[in-house]
């Protein structure tokens, strides 16, 4: 089936196309190049006036696993509304939705794959079972390392880089993950020997390690594999008041080696004024348009009721006082991570809260690149996913930005500069952010652009003054080649796939491994890893193995 | 499956710990348990499967007629009610679809016990931990109501004194206190070493008011009673004493045997001096049981609907009430009863209502208007069980050839003849 997409305004930053009118073909669920004139086309779309992109890509976001089916389970009033009139199966919730509803709302927005950025690696099964029963969109995840006791105890024996890469990468091969994300590192686990804090260049009270030293280790060893994805870093003290040094000194923490530090939002606050809490944003922002080897996305927060579930026990611990509703589950987890979910609820007229809203657009305005900084909310922590809309617009149009500004809490404007900021993104930016620079950033190489060749994963948007409505909504959706929504509502369910890396590594570090679960653990290694057919799951689901390329001798 | 080749053991899903580490030898078509072995695993593996047929009103009948019964008994129902459930995480997935079709009222057999736990969670919240966990760090265990081993037999043995030592040299020489019964067996609980577990005697129906009183000296609060359900205020002060020097400590309970009303405010008093002890040292709350996959089924409905479980389906939608939705409740008021029970071959309750088993191939012999044989998970069927610390999910094998369908494959079969009429 030959399908013609014509005349649209296509905004393909991969092929530097702003705005381009061009035509677009699909066949078989890839794009590709302009068919000879007597090949009968099978449909048109006319897209004549409409903006066209890559499927939306969103790089981090709590959509299943554990500490995502805990949030389900602990706020059964998030589900209760019957927000789905046209679904065709039971299963809702706004902060913490159901599987389904997760691909749904999603596909409904042009997002066509999302990644669960927090894999605890022995619970990467249940992870995937959920994102098997997500719907429509592609999906993928990040393997949780850096608090896990194995690690720590090479890190503490000082085994060489080698054989760290070696876990590193039979990791990914065991949860079947794309990339490598740390949590506090090293925090999880000092917390579980009841450390309650834990700074970049302090020691593990056990194995006398530091979450430098983790850093340093984990991105190597993810440079040196040839994972496209840059170790993913949950930084060490999230959310304190001055937190800043922290991050910043963090990004000199790997020595060159790429970084990718998430919802930097959390991780950007000053101790300065009355309040001792001020925006570091300025801060984060040069240091991230002088880094090249530094990636971020931002961890927005919107004001209303969320729930906040991460795999930092040390600081969800710290922050399960201030649950609304009053009520929070935290978790130390298998000698391998942890987990806290703690509900929340951001009021515009609270000053962190307020403030915390602006650092976050402060962050997106000030960084130059948009290839290096991506939009997120941290779903559901800053706020749900599918407030995604209304971000954009306030990126994207400074009066609406500056008329929320003019509401929020009095002194939290006073501590801003964000009123003075005049910039807005556009069209390109924002397909960069959420296309072009995300599908490079994971290492999806087939996807988040339209060349010739890639998978026909496409958005067709009506452009509006309001983009709030514009990007809530869009005319078409095509997943893989299939219309998936139409007008804003589902039309066709897909199932979509899951993508991993697979470095090479020694295989002989299985017997120790082997050892190690028989000896410590209370499970065998072989029902640790997560085999190729779960995924597949009798063909409704399977596996697209990206390609890595390893730097095992150079160094960035 | 490549996890069998390479450990050449198996899960024992006979109870919420999932051991798997039992290895077994096959002889004659006759499965014996060789080494690791409980008696829950004896008799789950060891057990003679009959040779069973689906059957309408105890006809034997092929498995389309038996399947068109089953829907047409469901398409015909005013209010169906799923319940039993005993099955594993792909079972689940297929019950959901259907439900979601025909609408139906679903409980599990296990709901009553587990919900006391789920509330606690939904009220407060709660502090947990899980089994590797307790194996290499806790080093006082409050082990309160009951001395585990019924449920788990394995559970001192393979989790506490089982394996090396991650931390220091040994596994941590642990106190064990047994707050529970005076005619609890707490010998069970006497490590390899010789050591004994401590054991205060406290009757489960006085466990709310030791436990609020626990809770109340873990905040560090004054009781002026000299004693609290026969136990002096001392022992008490006491316990909380070794609670608070511990370096991680585990309550750990099961919400079964806790079987009184309102038990769930009961736990919720062991889960806040969990809360309470952290305060200035680790501990932790280790919720045991499970059993007939309940803790799956909990999970898969969970990322399904945003419930656990107790719920109604109606018109693609669920709802979610812990009591008014419980099977006891209403299986006089549904039409149409099915059973669900692939791992026990554990009958329904009796009802007036038309009822359709499907499950372990020994139910045959239960009246009911239709019953549907299935292969059991763990030992004919291959699948997916949650442990019961949920963190972990393993896979469960088949080790015996079985000529029936899987559950999910019945399932569907009665869902595509449901779309039929």
């Amino acid at each position: 089936m030959l399908i013609k997409l014509q005349g649209g305004r296509v905004y393909d930053p991969a092929q530097g196309w702003d705005g381009k009118i061009t035509d677009i073909y699909v066949r078989d669920g890839r794009i590709v190049a302009t068919p000879n004139a007597n090949e009968r086309i099978d449909q048109t779309y006319d897209l004549q006036g409409k903006v066209v992109m890559a499927g939306a890509i969103d790089m981090h976001s709590h959509i299943g696993g554990g500490k995502v089916n805990i949030a389900r389970m602990l706020l059964p009033e998030d589900h209760s509304a019957r927000l789905n009139e046209h679904v065709c199966h039971a299963g809702c919730g706004h902060l913490a939705p159901s599987a389904l509803a997760t691909g749904f709302r999603y596909a409904e927005m042009g997002y066509t794959a999302a990644f669960e950025p927090a894999i605890a690696p022995v619970n990467a099964r249940q992870s995937h079972l959920e994102m098997l029963d997500t719907p429509i969109i592609d999906k993928g995840g990040y393997a949780m390392l850096g608090s896990d006791d194995y690690f720590l105890r090479m890190l503490a024996a000082k085994r060489d880089q080698k054989a760290i890469n070696d876990y590193v990468a039979w990791i990914l091969h065991a949860t079947q993950a794309i990339g490598i994300k740390v949590v506090n590192p090293g925090g999880i686990s000092a917390f579980k020997f009841n450390q309650r804090a834990l700074d970049l260049d302090e020691q593990h009270d056990y194995y006398q390690t530091s979450p430098r030293q983790v850093l340093l280790a984990l991105s190597r060893a993810v440079h040196e594999l040839g994972i496209p994805h840059p170790l993913h870093v949950h930084g060490n003290n999230l959310g304190v008041p001055g937190n800043v040094e922290t991050t910043l000194k963090t990004m000199g923490a790997s020595e060159g080696y790429p970084l990718h530090l998430t919802h930097i939002q959390f991780h950007s606050y000053g101790n300065e004024g009355d309040r001792k809490f001020s925006s570091g944003a300025a801060r984060i922002a040069e240091a991230l348009n002088n880094s090249p080897h530094i990636t971020a996305d931002v961890g927005q927060i919107l004001f209303n009721q969320t729930v906040t579930a991460s795999g930092d026990t040390m600081r969800q611990f710290a922050n399960a006082d201030l649950a609304s509703p009053n009520k929070s589950v935290l978790m130390d987890i298998e000698c391998d991570s942890g987990c806290g979910v703690v509900p929340f609820k951001y009021r515009d007229k609270n000053f962190v809260n307020a403030l915390q809203w602006s650092i976050g657009l402060e962050i997106f305005l000030l960084c130059d690149d948009p290839w290096r900084v991506f939009l997120t909310t941290d779903h559901p922590n800053g706020a749900p996913f599918t407030s995604y809309p209304h971000l954009i617009r306030l990126l994207m149009d400074k009066s609406f930005r500056n008329d929320m500004f003019s509401k929020l809490n009095l002194d939290a404007q006073s501590m801003s500069t964000l009123n003075s900021i005049d910039r807005e993104y556009s069209l390109y930016e924002i397909a960069i952010m959420t296309r072009a620079g995300a599908a490079k950033l994971v290492g999806l190489h087939d996807r988040g652009h339209l060349k010739v060749g890639a998978a026909a994963d496409i958005t067709v948007y009506t452009e509006q003054a309001d983009k709030e409505k514009m990007f809530a909504k869009p005319d078409y959706v095509f997943k893989d080649g299939t219309l998936v929504v139409r007008h804003g509502e589902v039309v066709n369910i897909t199932w979509g796939k899951t993508h991993t890396v697979k470095p090479d590594f020694d295989q002989s570090i299985e017997r120790e491994l082997r050892d190690y679960f028989a000896r410590y653990h209370t499970m065998q290694m072989g029902n640790f890893k997560v085999s190729a057919d779960e995924i597949a799951d009798d063909g409704r689901g399977g596996i697209i193995e990206q390609a890595c390329i390893p730097n095992r001798e150079d160094k960035a | 499956m490549s996890n069998q080749q390479e450990d050449l053991a198996l899960t024992c899903p006979a109870c919420g710990l999932l051991c798997d580490d039992i290895r077994i030898k096959q002889q004659d078509g006759h499965l014996d348990v060789e080494a690791q072995g409980c008696a829950l695993a004896q008799s789950f593996f060891q057990q003679s499967v009959p040779s069973a047929h689906a059957k309408i009103q105890g006809k034997n009948v092929s498995l389309a007629q038996a399947v068109q019964a089953a829907s047409d008994l469901l398409y015909n129902s005013k209010q169906s009610l799923f319940c039993g459930l005993g099955t594993d995480v792909s079972g689940m997935r297929a019950l959901l679809t259907l439900v979601n079709q025909t609408g139906a009222y679903l409980d599990h057999m296990n709901s009553s016990a587990g919900l006391r736990n789920i509330q606690v969670l939904q009220q407060h919240g709660w502090q947990t931990t899980t089994l590797t966990e307790v194996k290499q760090r806790a080093d006082v265990i409050l082990i309160i109501g009951s001395h585990i081993v019924g449920q788990h037999p394995r559970f001192f043995q393979r989790i506490l004194w089982q394996g090396d030592a991650l931390f220091g040299e040994r596994l941590p020489e642990r106190e064990i206190i047994v707050l529970g019964p005076a005619d609890l067996d707490i010998s069970v609980a006497t490590s390899p070493t010789g050591k004994a577990a401590q054991h205060i005697v406290c009757e489960n129906a006085q466990l709310p008011e030791v436990l609020a009183s626990l809770h109340a000296l873990a905040l560090g609060k004054t009781i002026h009673a000299e004693q609290i359900a026969h136990i002096p205020t001392q022992t008490l002060q006491q316990l909380v004493d070794v609670l608070r020097a511990a370096k991680y400590s585990v309550l750990t309970w099961l919400a079964k045997e806790l079987d009184f009303p309102h038990a769930e405010l009961c736990i919720q008093q062991i889960t806040q001096t969990v809360r309470a002890l952290n305060q200035h040292t680790r501990s932790s709350a280790l919720p045991l049981g499970g059993s007939d996959g309940d803790y799956s089924v909990y999970q898969v409905n969970t990322w399904t609907t945003g419930f656990p479980i107790r719920n109604r389906f109606y018109q693609g939608n669920a709802e979610y009430d812990p009591f008014h939705f419980s099977a006891e409740r209403l299986q006089d008021q549904s039409d149409v009863r099915v059973w669900i029970s692939c791992f026990q071959p554990k009958p329904p309750p009796t009802s007036e209502g038309k009822t359709i088993i499907i499950g372990h191939p020994a139910l045959q012999d239960c009246s009911c208007d239709v019953f549907i044989p299935v292969r059991i998970p763990g030992l004919q069927q291959s699948g997916t069980l949650f442990r019961v610390d949920s963190s972990v999910s393993l896979p469960i094998q088949a080790v015996m050839a079985s000529e029936l369908n899987s559950l999910q494959e019945v399932l569907r079969q009665i869902e595509e003849a449901y779309h039929a009429h």
